[in-house]
């Protein structure tokens, strides 16, 4: 009787502290969130009011922002451009880096995970130097072929791991059968790997959304993303707490939802790679 | 009569691959040669353009010489190890939590990845709110236990060290991932021998799961340590590489030469300094692996 | 079959047209040709970059009114002081043309000037056709004028001069029974002791201390000031100055006091902090720019408004003051130099400077006329006036290196005394660090 109970003990105790645990790492985001619907003069009241009456007027300021939503618009434009370019030419790429057989394809994919190494500071200066020249320079063509070195590597090495999981009789029956390579993948390899695009497009979507430093440089008053103008909630003014909280509110919220879509896959796709590799 | 798509898949192949290739290799090699072999060989600063001119090994030879550059290397690699040792620990320990049986661990293991996806600017923002020193949420909650709240970004010593702390809560869920994918496919043998042999919980895990797992640790330890160099802007919004110049790793210093002083030469220098270390440093790393699997 | 592959690709090749569709946006409108007539420049459009900053908010603000006037539509760039500084000389200097008109101060001027990213005006102001006799560009304070000049050539408009003094809360005074401000800098730090209650949750002094964007080195060049020192003059090696006696003296003058009569939290104060904390009677005085003045007597943010004192400290020699100066620039590369000049001239006229005067924008108005006019006189109090006036008149425009490494210098030094503030440095030693740099940035 004794061990039994003591297991049952300790098992709810574990139960218990994972749940804490993990609620404890969202303290700080519930904290921000719960920043951004106090009124201003609580924002900042010390010591801090957990309970009080939620305000939208940060939220309203925010909207009335000319600049934020302006750029708000700029992420989301940025960020599905990228996202379907990445998936054309990654899906493409990464199939055939899991289907071809010939000698150079292991060394692209060694090279592609290469390129991901390196620090986009050392990128930033001669690509800024080689958008200056093709002026590039505040467009959203410039910016997406910046995110793209981000993004592309990523997919296809991901995509490539995707397309092993569909086994080759399936593909070898079409091309038997007498369609081209192309026509085999649209019909026959994609289709079993959708779940895995959509994951990849997720995916691609949240690393441009979130991407700082090319914004930082090559944007300009036309294509600044979110992320950069929230930076000027903090102005001569001061820092505006209210604001700052609500914009970084609404500049996390998507990138969340849809990790949370993807979680499943997200899982998958990581456990499969630690797997793999 | 497959053997005659042969040549035509060829073709279909290079060109699925060669057209993403293309494009990346215009944008990230082209401009890395560009800079390494020409930009740091030469003097040019973006507002003194005129007298720009070739300036050969001069750039590298005073980087090695300045005391920042040196302070910005310990920088870079205090902060990425600093995280890389947290990391390891608290994700193992998450790792072991997440992958005992529990009801509704799918949603459990979903939230705790919310904080990897969160954009780091925002991230960056909500912790400097959460360091400020008389208004923040940190020494707001020292305060009750009694204990004094330090200036968590302003104090030089312990700058470096709030800066990883950010770091470790934004990438942890990452690391704990990779080492839970590694402990929920160990095989169940070796545990069963040893229960039966009595080894204890603790005996159990250092001398067989730990072991077992060493290819996955590395392979955590690796992303980590290239994601690590990278990280530029959660420190950007926080300290700016202050106080002093505390927190300014190899990734600000080439900013701030790069894009506030204009000393475009030196900036590409330091960026082709900072890959050779980062490439050198992970090519050890994969040897090391490699080796240590092959044994 | 085949119709289902060409339906596919047909669908990714729309996509991509219509993502490439977005991609079209150039950095310069198109310009229809100038009509002749009152508004030779109706249609025509113009990008002005600007830091984030109250008097240029207002310019921004107002601007729908010249407009409707001109029929010039005017796009507006603003940016926070970490963004704005680095973004000023990249986007210059790539002569893109993003912009056609920029805000800009001393500290980044030389850069403008060296580089050849700005155009001189002078071919504006004294063409009659351009610029009409009312809009009077002597009314401008020479001094001003000058340090928006290159080579004897007129570059920059003026839009907003400034300079230190101090600044502090008469009532905390009279509550420690202090009578009259401090004479030197002496007795400021003896004041500062006396209004320093911890446990009260008064400070005795706040100054600008945050190594971000280099603003520590703002008030430590305000102290430096007062005891003789000068970049250039009577130096052997010009801007490597900081191991000699005025910038050590400074340096332990400007750590002492803040670190023992320095609100918590001190290494992080930049001047919207030091605001606040007056604004708040949280700290009793400040030596800061004289722009702070209007904010700490609005009653809507400030507890202390109607209880300020402003005064000057004198120091060694002439020019004992900082001597800011914020103007406006036309691009060199702009090609819309008509319309640029209209906004210019509507922004600088004598209206809209007396106007940001009144509505508390601006301390120091730019033009004579400006600290003339009744409207100023009646806003602001006589000390103020004076205070303003007299440390405008000892300013110094090169309080700051006025040189292309500029900035770099400023770096440098910023990061000196936040090393020697923050004790992981002494003061000696970051000092000479600090202007071991500056001798090989420099090449001496």
């Amino acid at each position: 009787m004794k061990p039994r109970n003591r297991s049952l003990i300790s098992n709810y105790l574990l139960n218990l502290v994972t749940i804490l645990l993990v609620a404890a790492t969202l303290v700080p985001l519930a904290w921000l969130v719960q920043t951004s619907l106090k009124p201003r003069v609580l924002a900042l009241a010390m010591p801090p009011k957990f309970i009080f009456r939620p305000t939208l007027s940060n939220y309203e300021s925010v909207f009335q922002t000319h600049d934020f939503l302006k750029s708000y618009l700029n992420s989301v434009i940025v960020g599905s451009s990228t996202t379907l370019i990445s998936i054309v030419l990654g899906t493409a790429c990464g199939y055939a880096l899991a289907r071809a057989r010939f000698r150079g394809s292991r060394a692209m994919g060694i090279w592609i995970i290469l390129i991901r190494m390196a620090p986009p500071v050392g990128f930033a200066l001669p690509l800024y130097v080689m958008m200056r020249a093709l002026r590039l320079i505040d467009t959203y063509t410039g910016l997406v072929l910046l995110y793209l070195t981000a993004t592309l590597p990523f997919i296809s090495w991901l995509m490539s791991g995707f397309f092993k999981t569909v086994p080759r009789e399936l593909e070898e029956a079409a091309l038997i059968d007498g369609c081209t390579r192309v026509r085999t993948l649209f019909s026959v390899a994609i289709p079993l790997v959708l779940p895995g695009i959509v994951t990849c497009a997720i995916f691609s979507f949240i690393m441009s959304w979130n991407e700082f430093l090319y914004a930082l440089i090559i944007a300009g008053r036309h294509t600044r993303t979110a992320p950069v103008i929230i930076q000027g909630f903090i102005n001569f003014k001061g820092v505006q707490w209210g604001e700052l909280s609500a914009a970084s509110v609404l500049v996390t919220i998507p990138v969340i939802v849809f990790s949370l879509l993807v979680q499943r896959g997200l899982i998958r796709g990581l456990m499969g790679g630690a797997m793999k590799s | 009569m497959y053997r005659s798509y042969e040549g035509s898949d060829k073709t279909t192949f290079y060109l699925m691959i060669g057209v993403p290739f293309f494009l990346l290799v215009i944008l990230t090699v082209g401009p890395l040669l560009y800079s390494a072999f020409y930009i740091s060989l030469t003097n040019w600063n973006l507002s003194m353009v005129a007298e720009r001119r070739f300036i050969g090994l001069g750039n590298y030879a005073e980087m090695l010489g300045n005391p920042e550059f040196w302070n910005s290397i310990f920088n870079s690699f205090y902060q990425v190890f600093g995280t890389l040792a947290l990391q390891l620990v608290i994700g193992m320990g998450m790792a072991l939590l997440l992958a005992r049986p529990m009801r509704g661990m799918q949603v459990v293991r979903s939230i705790y990845l919310i904080p990897m996806m969160a954009t780091p600017v925002v991230v960056g923002q909500v912790w400097r709110m959460l360091y400020t020193p008389d208004l923040g949420l940190l020494n707001y909650f020292l305060s009750l236990v009694g204990l004094p709240g330090p200036d968590w970004l302003g104090n030089p010593k312990i700058a470096m060290l709030s800066v990883i702390l950010t770091d470790v809560w934004l990438t942890t869920p990452f690391v704990t991932m990779i080492l839970l994918a590694g402990l929920i496919s160990l095989p169940g043998e070796p545990y069963e021998a040893a229960r039966v042999d009595g080894a204890s919980g603790l005996q159990m895990f250092t001398r067989i799961t730990l072991p077992l797992l060493r290819p996955v640790i590395s392979l955590a330890a690796m992303f980590r340590i290239m994601d690590g160099f990278r990280r530029f802007d959660t420190i950007y919004v926080m300290t700016s590489g202050g106080p002093g110049n505390a927190t300014e790793t190899l990734n600000l210093h080439t900013y701030n030469h790069g894009f506030v002083f204009l000393n475009t030469g030196y900036a590409a220098a330091l960026s082709t300094m900072m890959l050779l270390i980062i490439f050198g440093f992970t090519l050890f790393l994969i040897l090391r692996i490699q080796q240590s699997e092959s044994v | 079959m085949r119709r289902r592959t060409t339906a596919a690709v047909g669908t990714v090749v729309v996509f991509l047209l219509v993502a490439s569709g977005l991609f079209a946006t150039g950095t310069q409108e198109a310009q229809p040709a100038p009509a002749a007539g009152a508004n030779p420049y109706a249609g025509q459009s113009i990008t002005v970059f600007m830091i984030d900053a109250a008097n240029w908010r207002a310019l921004e603000a107002w601007t729908p009114e010249f407009e409707a006037k001109s029929g010039i539509k005017v796009n507006f760039d603003i940016l926070p002081e970490k963004a704005f500084l680095p973004k000023l000389t990249l986007s210059l200097s790539s002569r893109a043309g993003e912009y056609d008109v920029v805000s800009a101060n001393n500290r980044s001027t030389p850069q403008l000037f060296a580089g050849g990213w700005v155009q001189p005006i002078g071919k504006f102001i004294n063409d009659p056709k351009m610029t009409e006799a009312s809009y009077n560009f002597a009314d401008f304070i020479p001094g001003l004028v000058r340090t928006c000049s290159y080579q004897g050539e007129v570059y920059g408009i003026p839009m907003q001069g400034s300079s230190n003094i101090m600044m502090y809360n008469k009532e905390m005074y009279a509550a420690a029974g202090l009578a009259s401000p401090p004479k030197n800098l002496d007795e400021l730090m003896a004041y500062a002791k006396k209004l320093h209650m911890p446990e009260k949750e008064q400070y005795g002094i706040a100054l600008r201390a945050s190594r971000e964007g280099g603003t520590n080195g703002f008030s430590w060049i305000m102290i430096w000031k007062i005891l003789g020192g000068s970049w250039t003059e009577g130096a052997e090696q010009p801007y490597a100055v900081l191991d000699k006696a005025p910038a050590i003296r400074a340096t332990e003058y400007w750590v002492s006091l803040l670190d023992n009569y320095g609100p918590p939290g001190i290494s992080n104060y930049n001047w919207e902090t030091v605001l606040v904390s007056l604004q708040q009677a949280k700290v009793s005085q400040t030596i800061d720019d004289a722009e702070l003045g209007p904010r700490l007597e609005n009653p809507s943010e400030s507890k202390i408004a109607g209880k300020v004192g402003y005064h000057v400290i004198e120091g060694r020699g002439d020019k004992y003051t900082v001597g800011p100066v914020w103007g406006l620039f036309m691009a060199a590369d702009t090609k819309n130099q008509g319309p640029a000049w209209e906004w210019l001239k509507w922004a600088t006229s004598k209206e809209t400077i007396i106007r940001l005067a009144k509505e508390g924008k601006i301390g120091g108005p730019t033009r004579s006329s400006g600290f003339q006019s009744e409207e100023y006189r009646n806003k602001y109090s006589k000390e103020y006036a004076d205070a303003f006036l007299k440390a405008m008149d000892h300013g110094d425009p090169e309080y700051s290196p006025l040189i292309p490494q500029g900035p770099q210098i400023r770096e440098i030094l910023s990061i000196a005394i936040s090393k020697a503030l923050s004790k992981q440095a002494t003061i000696e030693a970051a000092m000479k660090e600090a202007n071991d740099q500056i001798k090989k940035l420099l090449n001496y």
